[in-house]
C-alpha cells in the first residue's frame, strides 16, 4: 500500500527527470557541437557535465548541445545561462566542465 | 544513474502506430545505440499528439523539435545531426500550410497554439505505460487529497461548482449525475466508464486512454469514494487495442502500487476495476445498453426512468461517464472549480475536445476552451480548406448531430449555442465539407449509420430510420417527389418524440438539419432531378459541349464502355443510355468540353 | 405510502407508488392501445403504441414502463399523440405481409384491431419487406418471422417465465429478428414446444403447425375407423370461439360436434387421466416404500418432460415413469380397444384434441407407439378443432347435447381436473390416500393445492407420515424448485409440474383470449365439472377398474409398465 508520503516521493524523484521536456529549467548549459567542436573533444566534455550532474544529483540543470560560433582554437566552448546571464566559457576539457558545474552551478540552482 | 540530457518522444497513438512509428521508434534506438548514446538520450513512446495528419510524430526535447512525416530511413540522419551534432534537420520539421518556414517548438505551430490542452494535457507528453511519469506530473495528487482531506460530499461540491458537463453527447451536469448515485442507498454501487466512443470519425476517448490511462483510473477512483463504489468498470471497444493494452497496464501498475485496492493511501477507502470489451456496437454509448452489455446481454437499452443512478448495473446504482468527461476530473480537484469555471462560457465550462476530419487541412485532434466559434477552429487551428475550396458545412454531434452553413461559422461552440442551432455538441465529431459535398447524400450516409446501428428494439426507429433511409435513397436516385420531403418531416417527429432511447431521440437530426439550412438543395433533387454538387450518380448526365470539343478523341479511348463516339476532328457524342456515369472523361478531356 | 395524485386528460387520478402512467389512465377510465405490453410478462416499453404526453416533457413517455408521479398531467389523445400512434402502426404495417384475409390470426390479430382501433387506412410507406424464411422444423410451433413485428413478447415468456430462451433476438437495425440459436430452426434448440410463446403473439409469427388437413383426409377415407379423445382442458375454453361467455363448459356439445365432424368415436382423455393416476399413485407408493427417486415429479406435461430433458437430464430418475393420459389412452386404443371391438390397430386413425402443443411433440416420440406405429396418429390444438368446426358449418352454440362414447369416455372428477394446475395432485391424493390407508376420504376436494401461484405447497397425512407435495406451474418456476432441491434446500414426496401457467387452461393451443381472468374461469368450469361428477375418485372409475380386470391386471404390473410406462433421455440445448 502507497502511502501519500511515498506518493510524494516519486513525484519529487521523477519530476526532476522529466524537466528535459518542460524546456524550463532555470540553468542550462549548452555544450558545443558541430564539427570544429567535436574534433575539439567536445563529446567527452558532454560525459563529464552529464557525469557530474548525475553525482551532484542536479535536477534544475537541462543540458543542450548545439553550434557555438567560435574560432575553432577556442573550442570546446559551453554557455552556461543561468537566471538570464549567459556566460561564455572557451577551451574547455572535462575537468573544467565538472568545475564550472560544481561551482558555478551549484550554486545558481535550487 | 546518469543524467538524460534529451528525451524522443514518439507518438505511439493508434494514428501513428498505423502510419509507421513502431518502425521510426526502433530505427532511432539502434542509431542511438550504435553513436553510443544511450546513456544520454532516452526514447520515450507517448500516446497521441493530436496532429494525426502528419504523423508518425517525433518530438526531440529540450529543444522542443516537431518533426513529421519521419520514416525509419530518417533515423540515422535525425540521430547524428540532432541528437549528436545538435543540428535540427530542418527538411523534417513541421511547417504550417500558410507558413513556409519550418517551426521550431511545437507550441508555436498553427495547429496548437489555440489549443487548450486539458483533458488532453498529458496525451504526448508523458509515458502512458509509465505510472510514476503520470506520478511526477501531479498524478494521483487528486485522489489522495479526495480521500485523506475531503468527504464525499465536498468532492461532489466541487464537481458542481466546476460546471462540469457530460462529454459525451447529453451534456448532462457531471456534479449532479454523481450526487444522483451518491444519494440512492445501498452497500452496493457501481461506476463505469464509457468508452463505447462510436460517432464516425471520433477519436478522443481512444486517444485519452492510449495516451493518459491514468488519469481515467484516477478519475474513477474518486467518483467511487464520491457516491460510494468500491468497484469499476470500464467499457471500451475491442477495436480500440492499444488503448485496451495500455489501460491493462495501467490498471495493473496502480494495483502494483496499492492505488487500486483495499485501503488506497491509508484510508478505509477501496476500489478497484475491470475492463469490459465491447464491439462496437454504437447503441452501447447508451447507458442501459452499455449496461446490458456488461451484464452479458445484448446490448440494448431499457426504458428510463429508472435511471442507472437508481438502478443500473445489475439493478445496483451506477455513476456512467464518458472517458473525456473523468479525464478533466482529477484536474478539477486540483486546481479547484474556479480553475475550471474561468474556462468557456456561462452554459459550458471548461473544454471539449474534437476531431477534425473531412475536408480540413490538418485533420487530429484538438481540444480547446468552449464558446471558440467553428470559424477559429476550422480556419485557425484546422489550417482551413484543402484545394481552395469553398467551405460549405460542417458537422458535428455525429450521427445525432446536424451539419451547419457557412453562415454559422461564427457560432460560439458550446451545448447550448450549438442545439439551438439545430445541431448538437455530441462526443466531439467535427467533419468539414467542401462545396463537392451533396447535403442529401450526406444526410443519407448518417441515416444509413443510425440504420445499421439501430439496435431494432423500438418502433420508430428500427421501422422509421429504414424508411427515412429509402426516401433519401430515392430523392438520391432521382426518383423522389416533393411529397417525400413532407414525409420525412413527419417521419423525423414520429421517431424523435416516440423512440425509446438517445439513438433514435436523435437520429433524425442529421436530416432535419440539412433540410434547415440546405432545403434548396433537396428541392433541386426532387423537383429539378439535379444534383447541384454533382455526386448523386443517377442525377448527373454528361454531355460534350459541341463549341469546345476539337475531336481529340481522348474521351473515346478512356470511356470504358464505348458509350462516346466520333471521329478525329469531329465533335464527339456521349450515347446517355450506354455512359455509366463513370466520370472518366472529364479530367481528359484537354479542352474541358465534357459537362455534368 | 403515500398515494400518487396525477391528471390523465383532465380527469385525476390516485394510483400506488409503483404505478405506471397506464396503471393510472386504466383506473382514470382512459383507454391507451398497446402492443408489446402485456400484463403477465416483464415490461419492455419496446413498441412505443402507448405513448403519451406529459407536460414537461420534450418526448413522448411510453405510458406502459413511465411511473406515474405526483402533479403529472398526462394527455393521452392529443394530436401529436394520435398522429405518432398511427405513424407508428403504419410503419409496423409497411413491414408487414398484405394478407389479412388469409391469415389464421384473421379476426384475432392485435395489429388488425390496433389498425382499426386508430383508423389507420393507408400505408405511405413503400420500401423492402423482409423476405425471410419460414421455421416450420418443429412438429409444434411454426414461426413466421415475415409477420413478427417484434414485440419481443415470445422471447419475455419464452426467457423469463419459462426460462427456456429457445428465441431471441438477433440483426441490428431493420435486420433485426427474433431468431433460433445459429438460425438453426427451433427443432435444434431446447424449445419444449409449449406453444406459450403463441399464445401471446399478438399477430401469426408464431402458430401452431397445423394438423387439420391430416385429420379432414383421415376423416374422409372410409377404410379408417377414426377415434378422437378430448383433454379436459379443451371443453373449459372451446365455447370461447363461438362467442360463448369465458368459462363456459361445453363438453356434451363438443361431443356432438366431433361426432358431426365424423368420428367414428368419440372418446375422453380424463379416462387416460384417472388411468394416469391409479398408475402414478401406485407408483409413488411403491417410492416412498423404497424411499427411492423422491421427489416424484409428475410427467403428464410434455413440455415440462422435454424442458427436464434439456436442462435437469441429471434428475430425469425422479420423473414419473407413467406416460401422460394421452398416450396411455393412445397406447390403449391401439391395443384394448383394437382387440376389445376388433379391429385392426394399422385401421384405426386416432386423433387427440388437446389444449397443447407439446402434446405434438409428445405423440412424435418414438417411444410412444408399437409395430411402427404411433399411439396418436394426430393432435390437434383447441383452436384447429374449432377452425374444423367452422369450415364443417356446424353451429355449436346451438347443438344437441351428446355423451362420450363407452367404455373410453367414462371418467372421474379426479380426470377432469387434471386440466388446472394442482389438478394431478389433488387426483393422486384422492387415490393415494384410499389405497394407503384404506379409508374413505372425508373431504375429497384438497383446497390446499388449489389456486394459480407459481408454486404451492401443501402436506398432506397419510397413515402416520406427512406428505410433502409441491404444485408448480410454469417451467420458470419449475427450475428455481429443482435447483433447490438439487442444492438441498427443500425435499418433497411429490412434485407436480405443469409447463404452462395455470395448467392445461393455459395451454399453448388454446383460444386468443383478452380477458384477464381467463384462466380462473377456465378453472372454476373445470371444479365445477368435476363436483358434479358421480365417481369423483379415479381409481374408483368402473370402467378403470373393469380394464384392470380384463386386459391390464395389476397396476404397476407388466403389462401396465409395458404399455403405460416410459422412459426419457438427455437431451442436447443447442
Amino acid at each position: 500500500m502507497l502511502t501519500v508520503a511515498e506518493l510524494n516521493e516519486i513525484r519529487t524523484r521523477v519530476r526532476k527527470q522529466l524537466r528535459v521536456r518542460t524546456n524550463g529549467s532555470p540553468v542550462k548549459i549548452v555544450i558545443a557541437s558541430g564539427t570544429t567542436a567535436i574534433s575539439s573533444g567536445s563529446r567527452a566534455v558532454m560525459a563529464a557535465a552529464l557525469e557530474e550532474i548525475a553525482v551532484k544529483g542536479l535536477s534544475t540543470v537541462q543540458v543542450e548541445q548545439r553550434e557555438i560560433d567560435v574560432p575553432a582554437t577556442e573550442q570546446t566552448a559551453v554557455l552556461v545561462c543561468a537566471h538570464g546571464e549567459e556566460v561564455l566559457y572557451k577551451q574547455c576539457t572535462p575537468e573544467m566542465v565538472r568545475e564550472l558545474i560544481s561551482k558555478a552551478v551549484t550554486e545558481s540552482a535550487e | 544513474m546518469a543524467y538524460v540530457r534529451s528525451h524522443v518522444l514518439v507518438c505511439a497513438g493508434t494514428g501513428c502506430t498505423s502510419s509507421g512509428c513502431k518502425a521510426v521508434e526502433k530505427a532511432i534506438e539502434q542509431e542511438v545505440s550504435r553513436l553510443g548514446l544511450d546513456s544520454e538520450v532516452k526514447i520515450v513512446e507517448t500516446g497521441c499528439f493530436g496532429f494525426c495528419k502528419i504523423g508518425p510524430i517525433v518530438m526531440i526535447y529540450p529543444e522542443g523539435s516537431f518533426y513529421c512525416y519521419v520514416k525509419p530511413e530518417d533515423a540515422a540522419e535525425l540521430v547524428s545531426e540532432h541528437l549528436l551534432k545538435g543540428r535540427m534537420v530542418e527538411r523534417l520539421l513541421y511547417r504550417d500550410v500558410q507558413n513556409p518556414k519550418p517551426t521550431a517548438f511545437f507550441t508555436d505551430i498553427g495547429f496548437y497554439k489555440k489549443q487548450k490542452r486539458v483533458a488532453l494535457a498529458n496525451c504526448g507528453a508523458i509515458d502512458a505505460e509509465n505510472i510514476e511519469e503520470y506520478i511526477a506530473l501531479d498524478g494521483y495528487q487528486a485522489l489522495a487529497n479526495a480521500l485523506t482531506q475531503m468527504t464525499p460530499a465536498e468532492v461532489i461540491h466541487v464537481i458542481k461548482q466546476s460546471g462540469l458537463r457530460g462529454r459525451g453527447g447529453g451534456g448532462f451536469s457531471t456534479g449532479l449525475k454523481w450526487e444522483f448515485a451518491a444519494r440512492s442507498p445501498g452497500p452496493i454501487k457501481y461506476v463505469v466508464c464509457n468508452a463505447d466512443e462510436g460517432d464516425p470519425g471520433a477519436f478522443m476517448d481512444r486517444s485519452i486512454l492510449e495516451g493518459d490511462p491514468h488519469a481515467i483510473i484516477e478519475a474513477m477512483a474518486i467518483a467511487g469514494y464520491a457516491i460510494g463504489a468500491s468497484q469499476g468498470y470500464v467499457y471500451v471497444r475491442a477495436e480500440y487495442p492499444i488503448a485496451v493494452n495500455r489501460l491493462s497496464i495501467a490498471i495493473d501498475q496502480a494495483r502494483q502500487l496499492g492505488i487500486l485496492g483495499k485501503g488506497i493511501f491509508g484510508t478505509k477507502f477501496s476500489f478497484d476495476l475491470s475492463i469490459r470489451l465491447g464491439a462496437g456496437a454504437f447503441v452501447c454509448g447508451e447507458e442501459t445498453a452499455l449496461i446490458a452489455s456488461i451484464e452479458g446481454k445484448r446490448g440494448m437499452p431499457k426504458p428510463r426512468p429508472p435511471y442507472p443512478a437508481v438502478r443500473g448495473l445489475w439493478d445496483k446504482p451506477t455513476l456512467i461517464n464518458n472517458v473525456e468527461t473523468f479525464a478533466n476530473i482529477p484536474q478539477i480537484l486540483r486546481k479547484g472549480a474556479e480553475w475550471f469555471a474561468a474556462m468557456g462560457t456561462e452554459g459550458s465550462k471548461g473544454t471539449k475536445v474534437f476531431a477534425l476530419a473531412g475536408n480540413i487541412n490538418n485533420t487530429g485532434l484538438v481540444e480547446v476552451p468552449m464558446g471558440i466559434t467553428l470559424r477559429e477552429i476550422i480556419y485557425d487551428i484546422g489550417g482551413g480548406i484543402p484545394d481552395k475550396k469553398a467551405f460549405k458545412a460542417c458537422q458535428t454531434g455525429g450521427p445525432s448531430g446536424g451539419c451547419l452553413p457557412a453562415s454559422l461559422l461564427d457560432t460560439p461552440v458550446d451545448y447550448d449555442t450549438l442545439t439551438a442551432v439545430g445541431s448538437m455538441m455530441g462526443s466531439g465529431g467535427l467533419i468539414v465539407m467542401d462545396e463537392s459535398a451533396c447535403m442529401v447524400d450526406v444526410a443519407r450516409f448518417f441515416l444509413e449509420f443510425t440504420q445499421e446501428e439501430s439496435c431494432g428494439k423500438c418502433v420508430p426507429c428500427r421501422e422509421g430510420t429504414k424508411r427515412m433511409l429509402e426516401i433519401l435513397e430515392r430523392i438520391t436516385e432521382g426518383h423522389g417527389t416533393p411529397d417525400d420531403i413532407d414525409l420525412l418531416v413527419e417521419l423525423s417527429a414520429t421517431i424523435k418524440g416516440a423512440s425509446l432511447c438517445g439513438l433514435g431521440n436523435t437520429a433524425p437530426n442529421p436530416v432535419l438539419a440539412t433540410l434547415r439550412f440546405f432545403r434548396a438543395e433537396f428541392e433541386a433533387h426532387v423537383v429539378d432531378k439535379k444534383c447541384p454538387a454533382g455526386v448523386c450518380q443517377a442525377l448527373l448526365s454528361y454531355s460534350v459541349i459541341a463549341d469546345k470539343c476539337k475531336g481529340c478523341t481522348l474521351c473515346k479511348k478512356v470511356c470504358p464502355v464505348d458509350a462516346i463516339s466520333g471521329t478525329l476532328k469531329q465533335v464527339h457524342i456521349i450515347d446517355r443510355a450506354k455512359c455509366i456515369k463513370c466520370g472518366a472523361c472529364v479530367p481528359k478531356c484537354p479542352f474541358k468540353a465534357i459537362v455534368r | 405510502m403515500e398515494r400518487i395524485k396525477l391528471t390523465i386528460d383532465s380527469t385525476p387520478v390516485e394510483v400506488d407508488p409503483g404505478s405506471t402512467v397506464l396503471d393510472a389512465a386504466k383506473k382514470a377510465g382512459v383507454h391507451i392501445p398497446t402492443l408489446c405490453y402485456h400484463p403477465e410478462l416483464k415490461l419492455e416499453g419496446s413498441c412505443r403504441i402507448c405513448v403519451v404526453e406529459i407536460e414537461g416533457m420534450k418526448n413522448l413517455a411510453a405510458s406502459c414502463v413511465y411511473p406515474a408521479a405526483n402533479g403529472m398531467v398526462v394527455r393521452t389523445n392529443s394530436e401529436v399523440v394520435r398522429k405518432t400512434r398511427k405513424s407508428i402502426v403504419e410503419l409496423l404495417l409497411a413491414n408487414h405481409p398484405e394478407d389479412c384475409l388469409v391469415c389464421p390470426r384473421h379476426g384475432t390479430c392485435e395489429l388488425q384491431d390496433l389498425s382499426h382501433q386508430l383508423s389507420v387506412r393507408k400505408v405511405r410507406f413503400r420500401g423492402e419487406k423482409r423476405e425471410l424464411a419460414l421455421d416450420e422444423s418443429s412438429i409444434a410451433v411454426v414461426r413466421d418471422p415475415n409477420k413478427c413485428i417484434l414485440c419481443g413478447r415470445c422471447i419475455r415468456i419464452c426467457e423469463h417465465t419459462q426460462k427456456v430462451s429457445a428465441i431471441g433476438l438477433a440483426g441490428r437495425g431493420s435486420r433485426a429478428v427474433v431468431t433460433t440459436p445459429f438460425n438453426r430452426g427451433l427443432a435444434e434448440g431446447p424449445c419444449v414446444a409449449c406453444g406459450q410463446c403463441i399464445k401471446v403473439c399478438p399477430v401469426a409469427a408464431l402458430r401452431e403447425r397445423d394438423a387439420s388437413e391430416q385429420v379432414w383426409k383421415a376423416l374422409s377415407n372410409s377404410t379408417l375407423h377414426t377415434v378422437v379423445q378430448v383433454a379436459p382442458a379443451v371443453r373449459a375454453a372451446l365455447g370461447e370461439e363461438f362467442g360463448l361467455r369465458p368459462g363456459a363448459l361445453v363438453t356434451e356439445k363438443m361431443v356432438s360436434a366431433l361426432r358431426k365432424l365424423g368420428f367414428n368415436r368419440v372418446f375422453d382423455t380424463q379416462f387416460g387421466a384417472d388411468l394416469t393416476v391409479v398408475e402414478e399413485g401406485h407408483e409413488l407408493l411403491h417410492r416412498l416404500e423404497r424411499n427411492e427417486n423422491l421427489p416424484q415429479i409428475s410427467s403428464c406435461s410434455p413440455g415440462w418432460v422435454k424442458y427436464a430433458e434439456h436442462f435437469f437430464p441429471e434428475m430425469l430418475n425422479l420423473v414419473s415413469t407413467c406416460k401422460s393420459p394421452q398416450q396411455m389412452f393412445g397406447a390403449l386404443v391401439k391395443t384394448y380397444y383394437a382387440e376389445k371391438f376388433g379391429i385392426a390397430a394399422r385401421d384405426i386413425f386416432h386423433v387427440a384434441v388437446m389444449p397443447c402443443t407439446a402434446k405434438k411433440f409428445e405423440a412424435s416420440r418414438e417411444e410412444m407407439g408399437r409395430d411402427g406405429l404411433q399411439d396418436v396418429d394426430a393432435v390437434i390444438t383447441t383452436r384447429e378443432l374449432a377452425f374444423m368446426i367452422k369450415e364443417a358449418g356446424i353451429d355449436f352454440a346451438n347443438l344437441p347435447d351428446s355423451e362420450f362414447d363407452l367404455p373410453l369416455g367414462m371418467s372421474s372428477g379426479a380426470g377432469t381436473i387434471f386440466g388446472v394446475t394442482g389438478g394431478v395432485t389433488e387426483a393422486v391424493l384422492r387415490s393415494v390416500y384410499e389405497i394407503k390407508t384404506g379409508k374413505e376420504l372425508e373431504e375429497v376436494e384438497f383446497q390446499a393445492v388449489r389456486g394459480f401461484g407459481g408454486v404451492r405447497e401443501a402436506q398432506i397425512p397419510l397413515n402416520g407420515m406427512t406428505l410433502r407435495v409441491a404444485i408448480v406451474n410454469s417451467l420458470g418456476q419449475a427450475e428455481k424448485i429443482l435447483n433447490k432441491i438439487k442444492a438441498g434446500e427443500a425435499s418433497y414426496h411429490f412434485i407436480e409440474i405443469m409447463g404452462c401457467l395455470g395448467g392445461c387452461i393455459g395451454g399453448g393451443g388454446q383460444p386468443f383470449s383478452k380477458d384477464p381472468d381467463i384462466k380462473q374461469k377456465r378453472a372454476s368450469a373445470l371444479y365445477r365439472q368435476d363436483h358434479l361428477k358421480r365417481v369423483r375418485k379415479a381409481h374408483e372409475n368402473p370402467a378403470i377398474k373393469e380394464l384392470y380386470r380384463s386386459f391390464l391386471g395389476e397396476p404397476n404390473g407388466e403389462k401396465a409398465h409395458d404399455l403405460l410406462h416410459t422412459h426419457y433421455h438427455a437431451r442436447p440445448r443447442y
